[in-house]
């Protein structure tokens, strides 16, 4: 069956008037497009300008590829530690989300069971559920943690608070997402090394999760991403500013602007915070998009 | 016009296959096993704190060391009352609805430009990665943009539109700023989803459209919206949990996460505020609860309308 095409219709207009409004249209995305780059060049270029110039001369340009405002950034600022943070925090959960979501995701798409469908929903209503309920009780729970850590162990740090939220928070995505990865892949293979004897742990670990690697490494991207740029959670989690992510460092500086007017700094700043998710746009551009439309998509 | 869920299809195929294959009841043995990490942790640290959280807006509680008491709903009381708290709950709204309309009238004259040019893929990509940087980074790039003066007041100086220029971050400004903003960086993202569901549409209904002598108006009408209908719905969903949940862009943008102005404050910031955040935390969780509560009441209301208003039939091509 068909989409009907509704008759009579009009005709597509020649008019001098359709056509300008039509070139007026493209010069407004060529437009969009151009700011969009120059926002980029500008942060860029402004990352090497001495301070005081930027705002009193906003027309200039950089005389000299002068990396200080860098290294102030990083090291006066506090932003390498917030990059550090960031790094280990971002990729130690990512990689406990992924593993923790394939596994519950494989078995969700593939085994034939009564509660498997309800469950796959139960994960999926955690996309819905605003962080900000379960910020208050965690908020209090985690305080009773580390002080508690405090007594026994004389140790916690805020950093393992965030982190365990972080892969709470990133798990229903990531489990909707496999769910209908593990779902697409076919079946023979399975059945073929099940009636050679493997066990069902080794048919998903040597089979099943090598097969559903564009799945893995598409749900990793987009966790991965997303924990990058999370800052509401580390605002109310961490509060040491050693410990700080990179987006609160970047936070923790903007606020200090109207004691330093250090501006040259501050666009170095932003330029740390987004050259990594700019070039793993670059390198995986497609395949971030791919995932990112695949839940809408289909 | 014939309606088939894909659901329905899936349960056809489970019902035809009945015996049970060597391969599922290992899968089976395993089944528990392999669920039970995720199921703790999303029941530990999500489900189970967003239930104790319902409780809690219930409550006053400060928190620290003493248990929460009971007041009944004096906090959603409190709200109704709070002038603060009406306007982060306008604001949200003005998001959804001001932000919406122009997220979704921009994606659908930039899809329908982008479908006839050549350098559509370029374009896409650059109205694109604004959605994907930090929103912190980006709010704040923006404000340095926007300041008194910044690059964008120069230049409209520098071109003879001085009297354009304004103080943008004022507090009677900067609300309508950050709608156009948001506006900014969310639209590649819903093009992106609408481009790439007009790529499954098979050419020869353009060219029957096209053939028919169909102008663009009603291409669009006609063609690209039934048939892309279901990403629509999808998207405006989309948008609706992420329109509420805004927060890390206005932090940004308004540059100092202890007390944005109030004119620019939303529900997020509002609870933020409440509960633990800024220089002077107020520690009012219970408050602070009732905010996120109602939240997701709007999340679910809106969600649900959404969902209700744009039911079709779903076409098969």
């Amino acid at each position: 069956m068909t989409a009907a095409l509704p008759t009579p219709l009009p005709t597509r207009s020649k008019s001098p008037l359709g056509a300008f409004l039509w070139a007026l249209l493209k010069l407004g995305i060529l437009l969009w497009c151009v700011f969009n780059v120059g926002m980029l060049l500008w942060v860029g270029l402004n990352s090497f300008r001495g301070g005081s110039r930027i705002f009193s001369q906003p027309l200039e340009l950089p005389n000299s590829l002068d990396f200080g405002n860098y290294v102030n950034a990083w090291t006066v600022s506090n932003l390498g530690r917030g990059f550090i943070n960031s790094i280990l925090l971002v990729a130690v959960c990512t990689a406990i989300t992924v593993v923790v979501a394939a596994m519950a995701a494989y078995v969700l798409a593939r085994t034939r069971v009564p509660s498997a469908g309800p469950l796959t929903s139960f994960f999926a209503i955690g996309l819905g559920i605003p962080v900000q309920v379960v910020i208050v009780p965690l908020w209090v729970a985690m305080n009773s943690i580390s002080s508690f850590m405090y007594d026994t162990v004389g140790w916690w740090d805020e950093r393992l608070s965030l982190g365990l939220l972080y892969v709470a928070t990133s798990l229903p995505f990531a489990v909707f997402l496999l769910t209908g990865f593990f779902r697409s892949l076919p079946t023979e293979l399975e059945e073929a090394a099940a009636l050679d004897g493997a066990s069902a742990w080794t048919t998903f670990t040597t089979i099943m999760a090598p097969l559903a690697r564009p799945g893995l490494v598409t749900a990793a991207l987009l966790t991965g991403m997303g924990l990058w740029n999370e800052t509401l959670l580390a605002l109310v989690f961490v509060t040491d500013n050693e410990k700080y992510t990179l987006p609160q460092a970047l936070l923790g500086l903007y606020g200090t602007m109207q004691y330093t007017s250090d501006w040259g700094g501050l666009f170095a700043g932003i330029v740390i915070v987004v050259i990594p998710t700019i070039l793993l746009y670059a390198f995986l551009g497609r395949r971030l998009v791919e995932g990112m439309t695949l839940g809408a998509g289909k | 016009m014939k309606a088939q869920p894909i659901t329905s299809a899936r349960k056809d195929v489970r019902r035809s296959r009945p015996q049970v294959s060597p391969a599922e009841v290992a899968r089976r043995k395993l089944y528990w096993p392999l669920l039970a990490p995720a199921l703790l942790i999303y029941v530990g640290l999500l489900v189970a704190p967003a239930l104790y959280g319902v409780y809690v807006s219930f409550t006053e509680w400060s928190g620290r060391g003493e248990a929460p008491v009971w007041v009944g709903l004096a906090n959603y009381a409190r709200l109704t009352r709070d002038e603060l708290f009406r306007t982060a709950f306008l604001n949200t709204l003005a998001i959804l609805v001001i932000s919406g309309a122009g997220v979704f009238l921009l994606t659908f004259v930039l899809a329908s430009v982008l479908r006839e040019v050549r350098w559509s893929r370029t374009a896409l990509s650059i109205l694109f990665f604004p959605f994907l940087l930090s929103p912190i980074a980006v709010g704040i790039a923006l404000s340095l943009l926007l300041s008194p003066n910044g690059l964008f007041n120069a230049g409209l100086r520098s071109v003879g539109l001085g009297e354009l220029v304004k103080a943008w971050l004022t507090p009677d400004l900067i609300f309508r700023v950050i709608l156009i903003g948001l506006v900014w960086v969310s639209v590649g993202y819903y093009l992106t989803l609408m481009m790439s569901a007009i790529g499954r549409v098979p050419r020869y209904y353009y060219e029957a459209a096209e053939l028919d002598g169909a102008g663009r108006i009603s291409t669009f009408f006609n063609v690209t919206l039934p048939l892309t209908w279901d990403v629509v719905t999808i998207s405006a969903v989309l948008w609706c949990i992420n329109a509420i949940k805004v927060f890390e862009f206005i932090i940004g943008f308004t540059g100092n996460g202890d007390a944005p102005p109030p004119q620019a404050r939303t529900l997020t910031i509002a609870q933020f505020l409440a509960t633990t955040g800024g220089r002077n935390p107020q520690y009012a969780l219970g408050l602070g609860s009732a905010m996120a509560v109602v939240m997701v009441l709007l999340i679910s209301v809106f969600v649900v309308a959404v969902r209700r208003l744009m039911r079709r039939e779903s076409l098969e091509f």
